[in-house]
Parts: structure tokens; sequence; C-alpha cells
């Protein structure tokens, strides 16, 4: 049986016919008109499209050796739940999740041994810098907020992060407008020309980092964005040394949609700049296919401190390598009323004078 | 002795045909209502008269005790072209008038005192004199319109809006950019407390050199043409005109008081 064809309309989606007299193919409900040829290289690209594919290969790791994990024990929180890795040495230490104690619970088993790693750059000292640098200059912090910090508490860890590589073919599809404007001597006319834009290519990621640890909030990992991956070298346990090592207790396939969304916005936003011209312009479809996708497993070196702080949970981080240091901070209400006030007031004057000034002038 | 008084009386003829053209040919004030004692007219008319000679632009009042159903504008726009009133080819002068019947007041302007009295300006002058109207004080009212004309007539015409803030005005766009900066500057303090953010995209991890455009295509689809009807030019300047009778133009206003 033969089957009926229907074409839409770009501009307003309506069923598209063939006028024989136009010889043109018209929109009966809109009566926009396009020629053949434009209508077949629409209808060409629109059908090359193919079917969108974001699928990674999370398989990663490789299994720890025979004597390897020997010195290492797990170390877990009563609290808060959280397991965390170091050597057994460490002794009697706190959680740098939320601060309480933690017991050793075994020998460190089983898990994947990590890809890489980039060791801590920056020691305890420098992250306690960090730290103080961090609340100067905070007008609205309260005062007191400082001298209660227990900066001993600072810790150095190795966060489980998962590095995400892919190369991404994308196909756009954008509607963009141009206008024109001119007048005679009895109207103003304004043109607005409507084009199908089409862009394809490609695109490479390489280590978009995910982290796998859940007791960290995900936009304060984030935040501490980026490392230098050209310092990462192959694991050995030996850097963990001193240091603790969180678990990683979210797989790469848990952070699949994060990176999915990270990578989806790169490609859109790279193939948009290529676009230019139009002073109107709305993404119609936006396609993206992933190949190559693959996930490493790395440990990457953050200092954390977690305060409490009237009944609220305060934690800040800083990127072991680069010293970056984030965390927010809590704010003086009456602090925040005073400068606004303040400032309200003053501008109000200065502002008043000045128009009335130049009212007499 | 004959040739004398032939001269004299052409020397008449002469100051009388110059006269119409250098001064008014009515007083400047005419109390029609009776409205006014006789000392407080001829004050009023020295202050009309010498303002209107200094200034090149008659000041003029009229008072009625009724319209008779005439349109008080048509009345005053016709009792000014007629009278004669306004000083230079363009007959520059204002006119108060105001009808005790109807208790109404009309302002009409002509000459180069419609781009001086702009409708904002007449509603100053109407405002500082309708208190006075109403509660009676009528050399007060006619005094302070005669002064107020005096003002603006030595301003001249406004170059930009900054003549129409008032105090007020001042306090309350004061108030808002103040409030504006206000929340501005506190909104910057508390981003400084502020450095936790969700990474939006993955920009810092795209392999250098890995971008490849292998299609860029631009296909025209249609266009829309609108074409909207041009506006006549409007006076722009902040006074309203409208044509009398005898074909001249004026600006004004009116109200009761």
């Amino acid at each position: 049986m033969a089957e009926l064809l229907q074409y839409k309309c770009p501009c307003c989606a309506g069923a598209l016919e063939f006028d024989a007299t136009a010889q043109a193919i018209k929109c009966p409900y809109c009566d926009t008109e396009f020629s053949p040829e434009t209508f077949f290289a629409l209808d060409n690209a629109m059908a090359q499209e193919t079917k969108e594919d974001m699928h990674w290969d999370t398989q990663t790791g490789n299994e720890w050796q025979d004597g390897e994990t020997d010195g290492m024990v797990t170390y877990s929180c009563n609290s808060c739940g959280g397991e965390i890795v170091g050597d057994e040495h460490m002794g009697a230490t706190s959680c740098p999740f939320c601060g309480n104690p933690v017991v050793v619970t075994g020998k460190f088993m089983g898990e994947l041994r990590p890809d890489c790693i980039i060791p801590f750059k920056l020691d305890k000292n420098a992250a306690k810098e960090a730290m103080k640098r961090h609340l100067v200059g905070k007008k609205l912090l309260p005062k007191v907020f400082k001298d209660e910090n227990h900066l001993e508490e600072i810790k150095g860890i190795y966060v489980p992060f998962w590095l995400f590589d892919a190369d991404a073919d994308a196909s756009m599809r954008y509607k963009g407008s141009r206008i024109r404007s001119w007048s005679d001597s009895r109207y103003h006319y304004t043109e607005t020309s409507y084009y199908a834009i089409f862009r394809s290519g490609k695109l490479s990621f390489a280590m978009i980092p995910a982290d796998g640890s859940t007791k960290l909030p995900d936009d304060l990992m984030e935040s501490i964005e980026p490392y230098d991956y050209r310092e990462a070298i192959d694991f050995n346990t030996v850097y963990l040394s001193g240091y603790f090592a969180d678990k990683y207790d979210q797989s790469a396939e848990d952070n699949v949609d994060r990176i999915n969304a990270r990578a989806r916005k790169s490609v859109e936003s790279t193939f948009a700049a290529t676009v230019q011209g139009y002073s109107g312009l709305t993404t119609d479809s936006s396609n993206i296919r992933l190949s190559n996708g693959k996930a490493k497993y790395a440990l990457l070196p953050v200092w954390l401190l977690v305060t409490d702080w009237n009944g609220e949970k305060y934690t800040f981080a800083m990127n072991g390598q680069t010293g970056k240091f984030v965390g927010n901070l809590p704010m003086d209400k009456k602090a925040y009323w005073r400068s606004f006030f303040s400032t309200a007031a003053l501008v109000t004057a200065i502002t008043a004078c000045l128009m009335a000034l130049l009212n007499l002038v | 002795m004959k040739r004398y008084v032939a001269l004299l009386a052409i020397l008449l003829c002469t100051v009388l045909l110059l006269l119409p053209c250098t001064a008014a040919t009515a007083p400047r004030l005419t109390d029609g209502a009776g409205l006014l004692s006789e000392s407080e007219c001829s004050s009023l008319l020295y202050k009309l008269d010498e303002i209107s000679v200094r200034q090149g632009c008659d000041v003029v009042i009229c008072t009625l005790p009724s319209l008779n159903g005439t349109d008080a504008v048509v009345y005053a726009d016709d009792f000014y072209d007629r009278t004669g009133f306004g000083q230079g080819a363009d007959h520059s002068g204002i006119l108060l008038l105001i009808s005790m019947a109807e208790r109404e007041w009309v302002i009409s302007t002509c000459g180069q005192a419609i781009p001086i009295f702009t409708d904002y300006r007449q509603a100053q002058i109407s405002d500082a004199i309708l208190d006075d109207l109403s509660s009676g004080d009528y050399y007060g009212a006619f005094s302070t319109f005669a002064e107020e004309c005096d003002w603006y007539i030595t301003q001249g015409p406004p170059t930009g809006d900054e003549d129409d803030f008032t105090y007020f005005d001042c306090l309350m766009v004061g108030l808002l950019v103040g409030v504006i900066a206000a929340f501005l500057y506190t909104a910057v303090l508390k981003g400084q407390l502020k450095s936790v953010r969700p990474a939006q995209n993955a920009a810092n991890y795209t392999r250098e050199g890995s971008f490849q455009l292998t299609e860029s295509n631009d296909v025209f689809l249609y266009r829309n043409v609108h074409r909207r009807l041009r506006e006549q030019n409007t006076s722009s300047g902040g006074s309203s005109v409208h044509r009398s009778s005898s074909g001249r133009v004026h600006g004004g206003s009116r109200g009761r008081f």
C-alpha cells in the first residue's frame, strides 16, 4: 500500500503541499513558499539526523595485586557512616566528613585499584593559610566564625574521581532570523528573513572529572576544579601514607548523567559559536553521539575541613594540587541590613543632592 | 500757519498709525467682572505693562461675568486676536481669562509665548494661582500670574526636562537609585560568601584542536515584511497647540476654580 508522505512546514509545522501553479512547495496554513531546491536541502539534512547516543563504556580500573594492600586498613565512622582508607599507622583519628572519631574496622580489601593519582603538592600549613585567607575581607561574615574554626582539624584526603574521555559527534539544527528595516515617505518596513542552519562536526573531551563519593557534595568537588592532569602518575600505595583515601561509593555509571549534561552544554555552546550574523537564534534540534567513551579511576588530592556553626555544617575544600580554596560561609543578617541601609541612605542622599544641584544650575 | 497745522496733522496721523505696532490698543487688564478695586486695577495694570514692555511679550488678564455660552478657549483666542494683543510679527503674548459664571479659567498663548509656556509650565502656573482664585483673592492670583509669567519669559523655552524636577522628585529618584545600589552592593557582599557553584560545562576538558566542523550550511527559508505607517511629526516641545477662528496658532490650557 502506498504510503502518504507528509512534510511539515518549518514556519508553522502545518502539512506542506506542492502548489502546481507556483511550482513551489507551499504551506496552506501560513502561505509560506519554498523553492523545491530549498526544501530538498532541508529535508535531506533532517533525514540524515541519526539517533542520539550518549553511552559510555565505564568498565574501568584494575584488580589489586597480591600483597599491595597489606598496610592499608579501613576506618569507618559510627556517626556518619563514612568509610575511608588509610595506612595502619595513623592511629586514633577523626572522620574528615563529620569530625567524629573513627575506628579501624578491618584490613582493606576488594574494590578497584585506581588507574592514576595526583599526589598532594600543598601541605597542611598551606591549607591552613588558605583557610585564613578565605575568611579575610568578607564584610558579612560573622566575627565569631573566624575564632571558632578548628584549623587543626583540616585533613588531607584522596578523593576518588572518575575521569571521562569521549569523542562527540554532533549535528545541530538552528533556526535563525535576520532583520532589515528601511522607510519610505509613508511607511516603516521591517523584513525578517528566516534561515535553517545546519552544523555538524566533532569535539573530543579528555578527563572530565566526577567524584565518586556520596559523602562529598558534587558542587563542592566541581568548584575546586580543574586539576592539572599532566602531573598525574600511575597509582602506587606509597602516596597514600599519611593521608586518607576515600572509598568510592558511586560507580562511574552513577555519574554518567552529570558528565553528559556538562559535555552537552560544551558541545552546544561550541557549535552555537560558529553560527554568526543572526539577530535571533533558536536551537531546533541538538543531536550528540558519543564514541570511544571510557572512564578512568583516579585519586585526586583534597584538603577538607568540616565546621559546625549554629547548628549548620560548613564544609571547606582545597584543591591539594593548585590551592584553589572554596566553601560557602555563613552570613551575619544584622551586618547585611546594616550595609543595606547605610548604602541606601548614602546613595539616596548623594543622588538627590546632585539632582537638586543640577536643577538649580 | 495752515502749513503748520497740516504738518501737525500729518505727524499726528503717523503717530496714530504707528501706535498699534508698538503698543496694545486695549489695556492689558480688562476687569469686566469687576473683581478688583480701582487701586488694585491701576497697580496691576502698571505691573502688566511694565513686564510686557520689558520682555517684549504681552501679559494680559481679562475677567468676564459670563461667557454667554461661548467656549472659553474660543473666547480667549478671539479676544486676544481681535483686540490686537501680542508683540512682534508673531503676536507674542499670554492671556489669562477667567469667567465668573462658569468659574472657568483659560490660559491662551501666542507666538514666542507658545514654546516658553509649555503644558507643564502652564500647569505649574495654574497650580500657583488656583487657591487664590478659589478663595476669591483675585488680586493675589493675578499678581502671582504676572510674576510667574515674568519669570518664565526670562527663562526662555526649556532646554530639556531638567526644570521639571521638584525636590520631591529628586528625593524619590534618589531613593530608587539608593535602594537599587544597596541591593547591588549587598549582593556583591553576599556573593563573596559563596564560592561553591556546580560546574555547568566541560569547557576545560575539550581536547585542544579536536573541534572540527564537517558541515556548515545556512539555508534561506522565507521572509516576512511588515510595514507600519510613519507617525506624522507632532510637536515635541511640550506645548500643545490649536488654531483660533482667525487661523492663528495658540497654545493654552483651561480649568475650573
